[in-house]
């Protein structure tokens, strides 16, 4: 039996396509198997192409899969569009009229799904229905766990609608049995007693700072980040915070700033546009030192760009959005568990140090769902904000240079801790203040922040380290791309390479201890990432002036393990030329 | 301000046949174009905004002219650009969510001196620019404004479909009260969307519009007539449309017809235009439609999914009837010089 199994479902948007896979994922979930999946969405508000991929696991795996075990294809587009991703042994299922060639191992099984739904059924929007009956028969999902999922999915709905779906189910189910001898390897994998959550990244997302105990959330809707402000839009209330979606994204950024000034844990969500409509104001957190989180799901740009599809182009914005010099922390979370535990990082950071910090997710991390502990909730860090005592009489000085870099921050209202928070640079006590001296000693203070940050508690660890610690080719990775490196790297292990890989969850300010010892030990820095520029290669190079091999792809999808290793290969046959340690390195 | 005047006689403003080539009789212009919006737009099946568009670019088509169009990111975006031919020989700039007003501004400007420099025929080219309801209440109200204020000759159609929809139906500034939406759900504690709309074409006359128009695209006459004057008119001219949305309006696909005859009927949407006398500063107001009879809102919530919710608070319904006679209230010199008794009629319905 096959420890995992790599399953996709194709159609038109609109067939159900995506309710298949999430009903075989949630039943998956409830038997204790690990999921990841991968979903892409038709750039049309209804109708075109879209697919979702699962894969099912006994273990924890960190990425989708690259090659399929089993494919079903709901149209010709589908099948002409998926077969070449299916594995040399793999099955396919699809519609019965569909025309095509498929390899000699492979399987195919070929069933007449519209015709049952319209004919014999009388409806065909059971025809998703009955795919998922004909799919779990040939997968050996026992029919209990899909009825007993089914009935309570649909007993809201009334008898009637329930009663239509269980037949639809039991035809799919029937003509398998009676017309499609099994003749693939492949099936459902074991589970395991732990049931687990399943969940989305931007659900992940909400949830961790509902958890971190977010208060206040402004927000604008904006593919693919508005599922973040939805789920709280509902939950939020019920835990005594509220959601205000406001005109545009300045004003959910500056609406944060009021709310986060006046007390209250605030933040906010967006994408690409969005952070750049914000990137003036991520300058007047910084300046007046208010904390702030702020989400950026990454979507393809610039401009309006590919707002369907996943990359990882905002780095640079992220990094160094907003004029002059604006201090900000950068986070990007892996996986859609990480999503949860950076979120609430996050709060801590930016709470601790009064600055703004932007966490940095994509597309694929925000939609794709993902099995996820249900005990990381209770471990997630803590920070909270330096509180002002306001002395009766002395002036209270809210940017107080003698606690530096953080300043005991008064609650407005309060007697004796009445100030001035200001965008303007200001002397201890918010008087505007353009001498040089101040604005030297200020920013000083402000950056101080950043080298306390890489130092604290609170970041440490943060690094996923895989492979193999001698191996002398390594590469660096941020964001999701971790789960193809990851693969990757299991890759080369089985062709003899040796691999080790290194993955920060702080961007800004980098772990530099980390990074320079990784870079020490390796002879070649492999840089894979989703943007056309290399633009986390391009900060490494630039800050610790180190030669980097780059792959980069902006086709809207994940970087898939194959194009890793390709470099890999390519990196491993050319290390005995020169070493890193000729490099000198800063940091 | 200005000084608001009623137009006594319902039905069209006393401008109309003076400043448009008026749509009196489609058979009049024979083999002229019969669509504006071509074949090869995504919208979905029962979206209102097609017939809109499509209605909007076949009235300016038939006064002649060339049409450039500033459209700004929204659904009318998203179904259009995919085959950009379905715009015909419409020129377009898609741009980005903020600022339809802005680019409009930008167009205007370089047109002028094209005119100037003898490149383009003066009178030759019609300034429109499209957007939705989230890119003209919301993000994009400010560049709005800001374009009416510098008072440049151009046509601004805002299609109200009343919640961003190719997103996912998120509530926008023109949501109306109890809605369900994405963002504004309809809960026990929240009841749905607590907000109102604002007037959008009280601000745009505030802000200095030459003509102001709510239209529907069930009443084609209508409204190509008051597309036609606007771009007849001199300075800035706002039209809105009422844009029937199956997807996010949660209503079957097929009764396009029937939620706007219930729309006008409930008086939820009033059909109305309004032209500005610079000299005088004063707005004739005129009412394009009376229906025959009133209907309690209930009628009109009924067909669209999204009230489901506050179907069942008659306190809220109620709360949205009291909206409606307010509103309706402004009309009250004409309904009564016309001996409309709309009072008695309403609740006895």
């Amino acid at each position: 039996m096959h420890p995992d199994l790599i399953l996709r479902i194709a159609g038109e948007s609109g067939e159900g396509v995506i309710t298949v896979g999430e009903t075989l994922c949630r039943i998956a979930a409830r038997e204790g198997i690990h999921i990841v999946t991968f979903r892409t969405f038709p750039a049309e508000i209804k109708g075109g192409p879209c697919m979702i991929q699962v894969r099912l696991s006994e273990k924890p795996t960190p990425y989708h899969g690259e090659q399929v075990d089993f494919l079903v294809c709901l149209n010709q587009a589908a099948v002409d569009e998926n077969l070449p991703d299916l594995r040399e042994n793999g099955a396919l299922l699809c519609e019965s009229e569909c025309d095509l060639t498929a390899q000699p191992g492979q399987t195919v099984y070929k069933v007449p799904f519209e015709r049952i739904a319209t004919r014999e059924i009388g409806s065909r929007i059971s025809k998703n229905i009955v795919v998922l009956g004909t799919l779990s028969y040939l997968l050996g999902l026992s029919k209990s766990s899909v009825e007993g999922f089914i009935s309570e999915k649909f007993a809201r709905k009334g008898e009637t609608v329930l009663d239509h779906n269980l037949d639809a189910l039991q035809r799919g189910r029937d003509f398998a049995e009676s017309h499609l001898p099994k003749n693939d390897p492949y099936h459902f994998p074991q589970g395991s007693e732990q049931k687990r959550l399943l969940m989305t990244g931007n659900e992940a997302i909400a949830l961790g700072a509902a958890a971190a105990g977010v208060k206040y959330f402004f927000g604008y809707p904006i593919t693919p980040a508005s599922e973040i402000m939805e789920w709280l839009a509902v939950h939020l209330p019920k835990l005594g915070g509220s959601v205000l979606q406001t005109e545009d994204e300045i004003s959910a950024i500056c609406s944060v700033a009021g709310a986060s000034w006046a007390g209250g844990k605030s933040m906010t969500s967006t994408s690409g546009p969005g952070l750049s409509l914000m990137s003036e104001a991520i300058g007047l957190l910084s300046m007046a030192e208010i904390p702030a989180v702020i989400v950026d799901s990454q979507r393809g740009g610039p401009s309006t760009g590919l707002p369907t599809k996943t990359e990882q182009s905002d780095l640079f914005l992220a990094l160094y959005g907003s004029h002059g010099d604006a201090t900000r922390v950068v986070m990007a979370p892996t996986s859609v568990s990480d999503c949860l535990r950076v979120t609430g990082l996050a709060f801590a950071v930016a709470e601790k140090y009064q600055l703004p910090v932007i966490v940095l997710v994509d597309q694929a991390t925000s939609a794709r769902l993902e099995t996820v502990d249900a005990h990381l909730v209770d471990n997630l860090p803590q920070g909270t904000r330096l509180r002002a005592m306001p002395a009766n009489g002395a002036p209270y000085a809210r940017y107080q240079l003698a606690h530096s870099p953080i300043s005991p921050a008064a609650i407005p209202g309060t007697a004796g801790g009445e100030h001035m928070e200001t965008g303007m640079e200001h002397d201890e006590l918010g008087n505007f203040a353009c001498d040089d001296d101040t604005h030297t000693a200020m920013t000083v203070k402000r950056f101080q922040k950043l080298a306390e940050i890489e130092k604290d508690s609170l970041t440490q660890g943060l690094c996923t380290r895989l492979g193999d610690e001698s191996g002398e080719i390594g590469v660096i990775t941020w964001g999701s791309t971790a789960g193809p490196v990851e693969e990757a790297i299991e890759i080369a292990k089985g062709m003899g390479i040796s691999v080790q890989a290194i993955v920060p969850r702080v961007l800004n300010p980098l772990p530099h201890n980390e990074l320079k010892a990784f870079f020490s030990k390796v002879k070649r820095v492999i840089v894979p990432e989703l943007n056309f520029q290399g633009q986390f290669a391009s900060v490494l190079r630039s800050t610790y002036r180190i030669p980097t091999i780059g792959v980069t792809k902006i086709k809207g999808v994940p970087l898939a393990p194959s194009e890793i290793v390709e470099k890999i290969v390519e990196a491993a046959g050319t290390t005995k030329v020169r070493s890193l340690e000729r490099y000198g390195r800063a940091g | 301000m200005y000084k608001a005047l009623f137009n006594r006689h319902i039905g069209s403003s006393p401008y109309s046949l003076l400043l448009s080539d008026a749509v009196t009789d489609v058979g009049d212009y024979g083999a002229v174009p019969t669509t504006g919006l071509m074949s090869g737009h995504q919208g979905c099946v029962g979206c209102g905004m097609v017939s809109g568009t499509n209605q909007v670019l076949r009235a300016l088509k038939l006064s002649g002219k060339h049409v450039v169009a500033s459209i700004g990111t929204g659904c009318n975006e998203v179904i259009t650009t995919q085959n950009t031919s379905c715009w015909g020989d419409v020129s377009v700039d898609h741009n980005d969510f903020p600022n339809t007003g802005a680019t409009l501004s930008g167009n205007i400007a370089a047109l002028k001196a094209l005119v100037q420099a003898g490149a383009v025929a003066p009178d030759s080219v019609v300034n429109l620019g499209i957007a939705g309801d989230g890119g003209t209440y919301d993000i994009g109200l400010q560049a709005l404004l800001t374009w009416i204020a510098r008072g440049e000759n151009g046509l601004y159609v805002c299609l109200n479909n009343q919640a961003y929809m190719n997103t996912g139906v998120q509530g926008s500034g023109a949501t109306p009260y109890g809605t369900n939406t994405s963002t504004t759900p309809f809960g026990k504690s929240i009841r749905g969307n607590q907000r109102r709309p604002q007037y959008l074409l009280d601000l745009a006359l505030a802000a200095g519009a030459s003509y102001v128009a709510a239209a529907c695209p069930l009443f084609h006459r209508d409204l190509m007539i008051k597309v036609q004057k606007a771009a007849a008119i001199e300075g800035p001219c706002v039209v809105e449309l009422f844009s029937v949305c199956p997807e996010g309006w949660k209503s079957d696909t097929d009764v396009f017809h029937e939620i706007t005859e219930l729309a006008l009927e409930t008086r939820s949407w009033v059909l109305y235009e309004a032209e500005r006398e610079r000299k005088s500063n004063t707005v004739l107001f005129t009412l394009n439609h009376v229906p025959k009879k009133y209907l309690p809102v209930s009628n009109y919530l009924r067909l669209q999914e999204r009230f489901a919710g506050m179907r069942e608070f008659p306190d809220m319904v109620e709360q949205v009837q009291e909206g409606i006679e307010t509103r309706w209230a402004f009309w009250n010199p004409v309904l009564e010089a016309n001996g409309i008794e709309w009072k008695e009629e309403t609740h006895a319905s």
